[in-house]
């Protein structure tokens, strides 16, 4: 009884530190500079994406046949493509494809790996096993080939790419969140949960899932930036919709239209460096938060 | 032969400095052994890594001097301490079960300080190292395993091993009981000692258990909050302790195993990170007086080499 | 004793990438089946290929025989090396997967070797160095590389090659030539390209694995012997960080094949990803799933390999 009421006041006092720890939180972070750097090109990227209608010059959908290839000129300052399109216009509106498929697949691919993580951690035996070489498969394959063929057999479509994008990426944060819940499991309070007859299922999300939490969120924001990569290189190869506005597709219109080997730099430069840029925000802004979650200093 | 004065060592931390060791000096004579205990976080590891001078990087030594025969360790070019440690100074670590590299041979890792301080080429050092092993209890058939291959006894005898075989003036061991089943605690305590007298060394024994070190220690020193709170014989210190932290490390027993940390002294060790001013264990003690909260740690019972930092000890 | 429980780590591992290859093929076979699309149309008839051959495909697949039956021969035809008829060259897909797979190592091999090597240099470099500036300057090169989308890098480099003029931007040859230096030439630019792609991960992983070992006890053990830098790093510290670099790259692999897709892609390097570009362009079905089930089985194999190595130098496997 006493345990049982000790819990619950565990768990009230967690949520109602939520906030003041969320300005603890904010403080460490904003001493980290690269994390700081991290989110604000996360930011730029967002913005650049909800506002792409206003900061456009051009409806990036015009087509206009007189203007074939041109090269930057005060109207068109990064040029036009092989349909005469804007191309600064377009390098604006990619950014929204990039970051919804981003973060749809990461948070599909989080989920799911939260999920299998968990489980696999918690039961142990046999299912963990299944899982574990499961998610040795999956780790060990080459995921974009798999993309591909996949994406290839079942259309195309924006939604299809992030969906084979996301399910084909879980195995990595499941592997995380196994180990961490395989310690977790051994501490004091959820060993008395599990004695005192808890659900499994309650004590799995009501007390390890929140302990895992801090890792998940920095592995999320990680897969944010291998979705994009992902989401690019697929468009590059030609799968995926090529009608939907992307960097990826960029870059695959200036291939395939002659303009990098004519050397037309201000067609194929801009969409790799916005891809760059937007992946290093991620990358930088997940570093940054794993390396907090999990600070490991030492050596002479 | 071991004149530590005035030392302070500081950790930055994320959390601010932490005062792991605050204005401590301690003589150890050549060939006995000084028994170091204290709680956890107490400081005693730092101690023994400052006098190694491989205190990690976010450690410094604020102040203070480490003499060994009368010469200033701190004085020393890195290449001259570097030259010294595994030399004239060993080190047994906290933890012997993760102080071995698990990719070499016991033999190799045995014999290696026999290389690096060149006295020895590679055949005659293996042949040291089997000579110490065979010493320390290793068995031949070990010489050749690996670490992962021993059981923790056998590792700590491998590390004990390590330590002694160029002959070091002084030998620190850093709890090397913990971890161990008791027979083999025993074993190796007796080993120590055993090797101790046998080849002279000045031995630093840390430790959390104040039994055990009575065993082994010829004095005592108590450290609470990285200070020095009483030192003397071992006799003086058990029969007669100064010190209320002392009495009640006397009084409560640590757990069979002796890893646990003490229990039985109510309330929490202080933090590195806020050490209040006064004396250390004035908030645990129950024969505190106001004073105690001015306290500045000038010695407050001395009775030839039997010292005590408290201004109450009449009270015991 | 020891070597027994040591072939059975290796006997485990040979289990585990023969069900590996099995979940290879098995996905292939139902992914054809399951999916919307007919697989009949989609694997075995093309307006493309001849009456005779579509014959002779039906024959080979038991197209006519029930769904298991056709799942046995399926497997075996993938083990044996039969994956039809490609739509778009109407030969057999192995006969032009194999030159390409070739193609492929001829450059995937030089690269690896190459960024590895580099990689646990600078990774060494790093560690030791560790929040250093040199240190964070070679983490920064390193994720900046990292970041870089392996097609765009190689546009890059087309870009500036044509600039200069002379260098070769596309294919393994130029056309009727054979030598090793023409060969060379063509192999400069995907191979700087790949090799700067897989260099950032190497570092990367060679900085943090050394990173860790180095707050190992056993080091702070080898300093208290008096080792000197020297011999703390190239004694203890790197062996021990190469060990999970053997598992690393294994794991990366996938990853690492991924780039050379791109890269060939980039450069018309007529190799395994090449003919997956063309394959998707040409909606050639069999080739792809030819090209997956080629590439996939050499990352398992790779990995196979990469085990046992590990096996072999690592003592805790070794004397179990
Ligand atoms: N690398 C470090 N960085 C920051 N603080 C440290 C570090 N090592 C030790 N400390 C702090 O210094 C103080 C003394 O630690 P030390 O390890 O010397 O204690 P100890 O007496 O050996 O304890 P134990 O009995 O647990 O081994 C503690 O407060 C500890 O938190
Ligand atoms: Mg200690």
């Amino acid at each position: 009884m006493s345990e049982a009421t000790g819990m619950s006041r565990h768990i009230a006092e967690s949520s109602g530190h939520i906030a003041a720890s969320a300005m603890d939180f904010w403080k460490r972070y904003r001493k980290n500079k690269i994390g700081v750097a991290g989110l604000g090109i996360i930011i730029f990227f967002t913005v650049m994406a909800v506002f792409a209608p206003l900061i456009s010059p051009y409806n990036p959908n015009l087509i206009n046949s007189s203007l074939y290839l041109s090269p930057p000129s005060a109207a068109h300052l990064l040029g036009t493509n092989q349909l005469g399109q804007d191309l600064l216009s377009l390098n604006f509106y990619g950014a929204r494809i990039s970051l919804i498929v981003g973060f749809a697949a990461a948070a599909i691919s989080v989920i799911v790996g939260l999920v299998i993580g968990l489980y696999s951690g918690y039961f142990g035996g046999w299912a963990d096993e299944i899982l574990m070489r499961v998610t040795d498969f999956f780790l060990v394959i080459p995921t974009l080939v798999f993309m591909i063929v996949i994406a290839a057999v079942i259309g195309p479509s924006l939604l299809n790419v992030i969906l084979v994008i996301g399910l084909l990426s879980w195995p990595s944060t499941a592997r995380t969140i196994r180990s961490m819940v395989l310690s977790i499991k051994n501490w004091p309070f959820i060993e008395s949960a599990t004695i005192n007859g808890g659900k499994s299922n309650y004590i799995i999300f009501r007390h390890i899932a929140p302990n895992v939490f801090p890792v998940v969120f920095a592995n999320a924001v990680m897969s944010v930036a291998s979705a994009i990569f992902a989401q690019a290189s697929l468009v590059f190869l030609g799968v995926g919709d090529v009608t939907d506005i992307s960097w990826g597709g960029i870059i695959h219109g200036a291939f395939a239209f002659g303009a990098v080997t004519s050397g037309m730099w201000w067609y194929v430069i801009p969409p790799g460096l916005f891809i760059i840029l937007v992946i290093l925000g991620f990358t930088m802004t997940g570093y940054s938060l794993e390396e907090m979650f999990n600070p490991k200093k030492r050596g002479f | 032969m071991l004149n530590i004065s005035n030392l302070s060592v500081s950790y930055s931390t994320d959390s601010g400095i932490a005062n792991a060791i605050t204005d401590l000096s301690l003589d150890v004579n050549e060939g006995e052994t000084m028994g170091l205990v204290g709680e956890s976080g107490s400081g005693k590891s730092t101690l023994g890594l400052a006098l190694m001078r491989i205190l990690p990087k976010n450690a410094r030594i604020v102040s203070g001097s480490m003499m060994v025969y009368g010469k200033d360790l701190m004085s020393l070019s890195r290449g001259k301490m570097r030259r010294m440690r595994g030399e004239t100074i060993s080190m047994v670590f906290q933890g012997a079960m993760n102080s071995l590299n698990p990719l070499m041979t016991v033999e190799k890792q045995v014999s290696e300080p026999l290389l690096i301080h060149g006295k020895a080429n590679m055949r005659e050092a293996l042949a040291t190292a089997h000579d110490i092993l065979g010493k320390v209890g290793l068995k031949s058939s070990a010489w050749k395993q690996y670490p992962h291959q021993l059981s923790g006894g056998m590792k700590q005898r491998a590390v004990i091993a390590m330590a002694i075989i160029t002959n070091p003036k002084i030998l620190i061991a850093d709890e090397p009981t913990t971890g161990l089943d008791v027979v083999t605690q025993m074993a190796i305590v007796r080993l120590l000692k055993e090797t101790q007298r046998e080849m002279n060394i000045t031995m630093i024994f840390i430790s959390h258990d104040l039994p055990v070190v009575a065993k082994i220690a010829d004095r005592i020193s108590i450290m609470y909050g990285g200070r020095l709170m009483e030192s003397g014989t071992t006799n003086d210190v058990i029969r007669n302790p100064r010190h209320p932290y002392t009495s009640k490390l006397l009084a409560s027993v640590p757990d069979i195993s002796g890893n646990q940390i003490i229990s039985g002294i109510p309330g929490e060790p202080v933090s590195a990170l806020r050490l209040p001013a006064g004396c250390l264990f004035r908030e645990r003690c129950e024969i505190a007086l106001k004073e105690c909260a001015s306290y500045n740690y000038d010695v407050s019972f001395e009775e030839k080499d039997h010292r005590a930092y408290c201004i109450n000890s009449g009270a015991l | 004793m020891a070597t027994l429980t040591f072939s059975s780590y290796i006997a485990k591992r040979i289990a585990l990438t023969v069900v590996s290859i099995f979940i290879i093929i098995s996905f292939n076979f139902f992914l054809f089946r399951v999916l919307p699309g007919n697989p009949i149309t989609l694997l075995y008839r093309s307006p493309r290929l001849t009456l005779n051959q579509e014959k002779s495909l039906a024959i080979q697949f038991g197209l006519n025989k029930p769904e298991w039956e056709q799942y046995l021969l399926y497997i075996r035809n993938a083990l044996e090396g039969n994956f039809g008829i490609s739509f778009y060259y109407k030969v057999s897909v192995t006969s032009e997967l194999i030159p390409a797979l070739e193609n492929s190592l001829v450059l995937l091999i030089p690269a690896t070797i190459i960024s590895v090597l580099l990689g646990i240099f600078t990774g060494v470099f790093s560690a030791w160095r560790e929040n250093s500036k040199t240190d964070v300057a070679v983490l920064q090169t390193a994720m900046a590389f990292y970041a870089m989308p392996t097609f765009w890098l190689g546009g890059i480099f087309i870009l500036l090659a044509i600039y200069i003029g002379g260098i070769p931007v596309a294919g393994e040859y130029s056309v009727g030539s054979t030598s090793i230096l023409n060969l060379l030439e063509h192999m400069a630019l995907p191979l700087l390209t790949l090799v700067l792609v897989y260099y950032g991960q190497f570092t990367i992983m060679m900085r943090n694995s050394l990173r860790d070992v180095l707050s190992e006890d056993y080091i702070v053990t080898a300093y208290a012997k008096g080792a000197d830098s020297r011999r703390i790093l190239y004694t203890h510290a790197v062996p021990n960080a190469m060990l999970p670099m053997i598992s690393l790259i294994a794991i990366n692999l996938g990853l690492m094949v991924t780039g050379a897709i791109l890269v060939e892609t980039v450069f018309s390097w007529p190799g395994i990803g090449y003919m997956i570009y063309e394959a998707i362009g040409h909606l050639d079905y069999p080739m792809l799933q030819g090209a997956f089930i080629i590439v996939t089985f050499s990352v398992v194999l790779a990995n196979l390999l990469a085990d046992m190595i590990y096996g072999m130098v690592d003592p805790r496997i070794r004397y179990k």
